[in-house]
């Protein structure tokens, strides 16, 4: 096909400043401190490093949590898709863009043995008199955090498997599957499984590293002796003994080789399942019992992910609720022993302020990061020739803590104040990899020669952009819009590390309200922290249908 | 060679005096109109006080002298929240690593004890605060140790806010008497297993819940106030690390995961998962039982040694940004009005550092250890347990 569109200069300069301030800058910056400060290092501070209390358990913690979080998400999630459910799209954004966070709060309200689940055991059937020592999620293990990252990582897995089968014939392969004889659901398993493994690469790679590196929601609801790696980084960063310094800055290059050997593992991991599959095949050995239940309680468990999850998103929101308006309420009463507007009338002219710097952040970073994945997009494709996805989700697939802490480094060194505009710079530099990623297969996908077309017919190449392919994959871009706004939300460390609370966003002050351990007030902005991009949703949802009826009149 | 007369040397005595009282009397004047220019300088500005933001009264606190000092000064105060304050301990370091000498983040501070004593050595605080401070003449320092911060002298280097008293609050009926020991304690977690839990060391608190077993285990010995030798450890930590080897399979989770802080502690408390809370502040129970907070079938307890006292402080950093202003919130804050409303347990309920006419009595009190054993603690409690 012929090129399409030229490329502008316009285009070509604005790409490749896209580029240079959310890729190739950022991660320079960052590199700074380490090559600067590894020259103070000597024996006596590595050993005393390696001598640290738990180290290897945090580590082990660390491993144990991003393998099997996001492996379990992605088998559960693959074998959800088999039941290749149409309209879970509308289903999947909610989920989607509800943060990390105030998932974990709201959980912990419902399941902790003091949540709701064990006092409406109590009220029912008279039992937990007092409430469990142990049992369902402890407010503080490896076990609720795994949970929570489990259940909040299918989601995100389940839209892009979406995408991915768009561009696999899946319904062709397991049609010659069945008419070899075998199942619809070994077909799946064995045919398709494999191809979309392949697609997932990336997508598992940004979840196994978010995973490694997340440091907010271990800080509320994680173990902490010792705790999880990145948090033990982290707290070294935040002590400000000299040795904490060094500890911080190995512990992050710990955390980058961990993030390495994860990725690496991740890449196994479709070799792995096609190398048993072929073993399989050869052998032609009767898949071992425990397997085949394995996977037939897998596909019923995963039957049940969608109700199970619209309950508990359900519940989430209603705990959150009821806790910003209780006044006293202890365990095992069901419900508060009154409600009051108490915390909501003495928060809001606090939180009103935050809620606007949050809103402001998220929009402008949402909408930057959002149109430089598309001149991005846009670029590569006129070029038609594209650059490896990995490099543009660079921001995604470095952890980020060791990324923050160098801008931070950085900005120290520059003498530069800290400012509204780099903690905005820095949501930018995590918006832009997810609005690419959210957008890059259906832009690819779309058919370029009705661009052709339009020109054909006399429009300018921008006017062809904007009225042929704008309209066309408007969904989408909406799409990616939102779920950037909700990754600007959700940033805890940039927000912390540069604001220097200059810069407060509803996120931070739930994690330092949260060290309170507050209900009501955590209850109150963990449930604003979800609000804002279900808000934009709403609103995005609303932009698009009109849209839809506008073109259906026409 | 006598040639000087007594008249002569009368004047000159005279004049001396005079020139001293004049001196004197300027000094007091150029003080009062330093001040009033402070107080100029100060208006319009705004202070970021980095404090701990996990308590919902402090927080309430803060906003209320946040709108005095609003309408009397045109100071706006704004509350940092920090989760721990060694967060604004570690960015004045790297402030001071990468020569920043002014136009800091941080204008106020509120800190006590190993992070006041690392400012301090690395002089990275505004020296003369205490004087500056035109209030602080007010400031209880003859009858309560608030010059020294942990065994470390304050040199001016930081004021006086607050006091605090290490506390139990446990539910009714846990305990036979108000003063507790450290055997009632494991006797307690013996009938009633995962019940107890401490806020995991570092913390502030936890800390401190390890140090008032170890003067009650170890005798209250002499040598608990003074820098830690290698002796004094060999002799008095075991008999705390067998202790908590005993007490640990008996609390929450087993001893494998803590609170974070107290707040968590009493939060929990509160839930009915621990039977018991600790605190700093000898009114906190109250407080938290009249704001629906806690139920009201709690109880304080101490230890029976006596309740670990020490003060908190407020400090303003070298590189501070708005001294004037932070000066001026400082004058505020030990003034009787706003002392008397911190000590209110309506509000916070911590006691005043200055007199006043309605205060609490405080607990039978025991001395802070020295500052050295707080490290030591620390690093051998993480080295054993985690």
């Amino acid at each position: 096909m012929a090129r399409a569109l030229p490329v502008s200069t316009t285009l070509h300069a604005t790409a490749g400043l896209c580029l240079a301030f959310l890729l190739l800058v950022p991660v320079m910056i960052a590199l700074w401190p380490y090559v600067g400060q590894m020259v103070g290092l000597n024996p006596e501070v590595v050993s005393q490093f390696v001598r640290s209390p738990g180290l290897a358990s945090a580590i082990g913690y660390s491993l144990l949590l991003a393998t099997v979080a996001p492996l379990l998400a992605c088998y559960v999630a693959v074998a959800f898709s088999f039941h290749g459910a149409r309209r879970l799209l509308g289903w999947l954004a909610p989920l989607l863009s509800i943060p990390h966070l105030a998932f974990a709060v709201g959980v912990l309200f419902l399941f902790s043995p003091t949540g709701w689940l064990v006092r409406g055991l109590h009220s029912l059937f008279g039992v937990f008199d007092t409430p469990p020592a142990s049992g369902l999620l402890a407010d503080r293990s490896l076990f609720t955090l795994l949970w929570v990252l489990l259940l909040k990582e299918i989601p995100f897995l389940l839209l892009m498997i979406q995408s991915a089968l768009t561009q696999i014939p899946a319904e062709r392969y397991l049609q010659a599957g069945q008419t070899l004889g075998h199942s619809r659901l070994a077909s799946w398993w064995q045919l398709v499984v494999p191809e979309l493994l392949t697609r997932l690469r990336l997508p598992m790679a940004a979840v196994v590293v978010y995973t490694l590196s997340v440091v907010d929601v271990p800080l509320l609801i994680g173990p902490n002796l010792p705790g999880v790696w990145a948090q033990q980084v982290f707290q070294w960063q935040q002590d400000f003994a000299s040795e904490s310094a060094y500890s911080a800055l190995l512990g992050s290059l710990v955390l980058l080789m961990l993030a390495l050997a994860l990725l690496w593992l991740n890449r196994q991991h479709e070799r792995l399942y096609a190398g048993l599959l072929r073993w399989h095949r050869r052998t032609d050995a009767k898949m071992p019992v425990g397997l085949s239940t394995l996977g037939r309680l897998l596909q019923s468990v995963a039957r049940l992910w969608l109700p199970l999850m619209a309950v508990f998103a359900l519940g989430v929101t209603v705990a959150l609720i009821v806790w910003s308006l209780a006044a006293n309420w202890f365990y095992p009463d069901l419900l508060p022993g009154a409600f009051s507007l108490n915390t909501w009338r003495s928060e809001w002219p606090f939180l009103a302020p935050l809620l606007w710097q949050t809103v402001g952040l998220a929009l402008i970073s949402a909408s930057v990061g959002l149109v430089a994945a598309l001149v991005c997009l846009e670029y590569q494709a006129r070029r038609e020739w594209y650059w490896p996805q990995w490099l543009l989700l660079l921001g995604l697939l470095l952890p980020q803590l060791p990324l923050v802490m160098g801008w931070q480094f950085g900005l120290s060194a520059l003498r530069l104040n800290p400012h509204w505009g780099w903690v905005l710079w820095a949501h930018c530099v995590f918006t832009f990899p997810y609005a690419y990623l959210m957008l890059s297969g259906d832009y690819r996908r779309f058919n370029r020669r009705w661009l052709l077309a339009g020109q054909s017919l006399g429009y300018s190449a921008p006017a062809c952009w904007f009225r042929i392919l704008l309209p066309i994959l408007k969904q989408p871009i909406l799409y990616a819009w939102v779920i950037a706004f909700s990754v600007s939300v959700a940033q805890y460390l940039p927000t912390q590390l540069l604001g220097a609370g200059r810069v407060v966003t509803i996120t931070t002050e739930a994690v330092n309200i949260g060290s309170g351990g507050d209900r009501r007030l955590l209850g109150l902005y963990a449930l604003w922290q979800m609000l804002l991009p279900l808000a934009l949703l709403l609103l995005a949802a609303l932009i698009n249908r009109r849209t839809r009826q506008r073109c259906a009149s026409l | 060679m006598f040639n000087c007369s007594l008249p002569s040397a009368f004047k000159r005595a005279l004049a001396a005096l005079l020139l001293m009282g004049s001196a004197v009397v300027v000094q007091a004047e150029s003080a009062a109109e330093d001040w009033s220019d402070v107080v100029q300088e100060a208006r319009g500005r705004t202070v970021f006080f980095y404090a701990w933001g996990g308590s919902g009264s402090v927080n309430q606190y803060l906003r209320w002298a946040g709108r005095h000092l609003n309408r009397q000064y045109g100071i706006s105060l704004r509350h940092v929240k920090v989760s721990d304050i060694a967060e604004a301990v570690h960015r004045l370091r790297s402030d001071q690593a990468a020569g920043r000498e002014q136009g800091g983040a941080i204008d106020l501070l509120w800190i006590n004890g190993e992070n006041f004593h690392a400012l301090k050595e690395s002089k990275l605080l505004e020296p003369d605060l205490l004087n500056a401070i035109p209030n602080h003449v007010h400031l209880l320092t003859d009858e309560v140790p608030l010059l020294t911060d942990f065994g470390v002298p304050v040199e001016g280097f930081e004021v006086p806010w607050g006091m605090g008293q290490f506390n139990i609050i446990a539910r009714e009926g846990s305990f036979a008497s108000p003063a507790i020991t450290p055997e009632q304690l494991l006797a307690y977690a013996e009938q009633n297993p995962g019940r107890l839990s401490y806020p995991k060391p570092p913390d502030f608190i936890g800390t401190t819940f390890l140090k008032s077993l170890l003067q009650a285990l170890a005798d209250n010995d002499e040598r608990l106030y003074r820098e830690p030798s290698r002796s004094a450890e060999r002799d008095l930590l075991p008999v705390l690390w067998d202790y908590l080897d005993q007490l640990h399979p008996l609390l929450w989770e087993k001893g494998r995961a803590f609170p974070q802080d107290s707040a968590q502690q009493l939060q929990w408390l509160a839930d009915g998962q621990l039977h018991a809370a600790f605190s700093f502040n000898p009114q906190e129970m109250d407080s938290k039982v009249r704001n629906g907070r806690l139920p009201e079938t709690v109880r304080r307890h101490y230890f029976a040694q006596g309740a670990i006292t020490n003060s908190h402080y407020l400090a303003v950093p070298r590189n501070a940004s708005h001294k004037a202003a932070a000066k001026v919130v400082i004058n505020f804050l030990i003034s009787r009005s706003a002392q008397a409303r911190k000590a209110d347990s309506r509000y916070w309920g911590d006691p005043a550092v200055v007199r006043l006419d309605e205060a609490e009595a405080l607990l039978p009190t025991a001395q802070e250890l020295h500052a050295g054993w707080q490290e030591r603690l620390e690093d051998h409690w993480l080295a054993r347990y985690q």
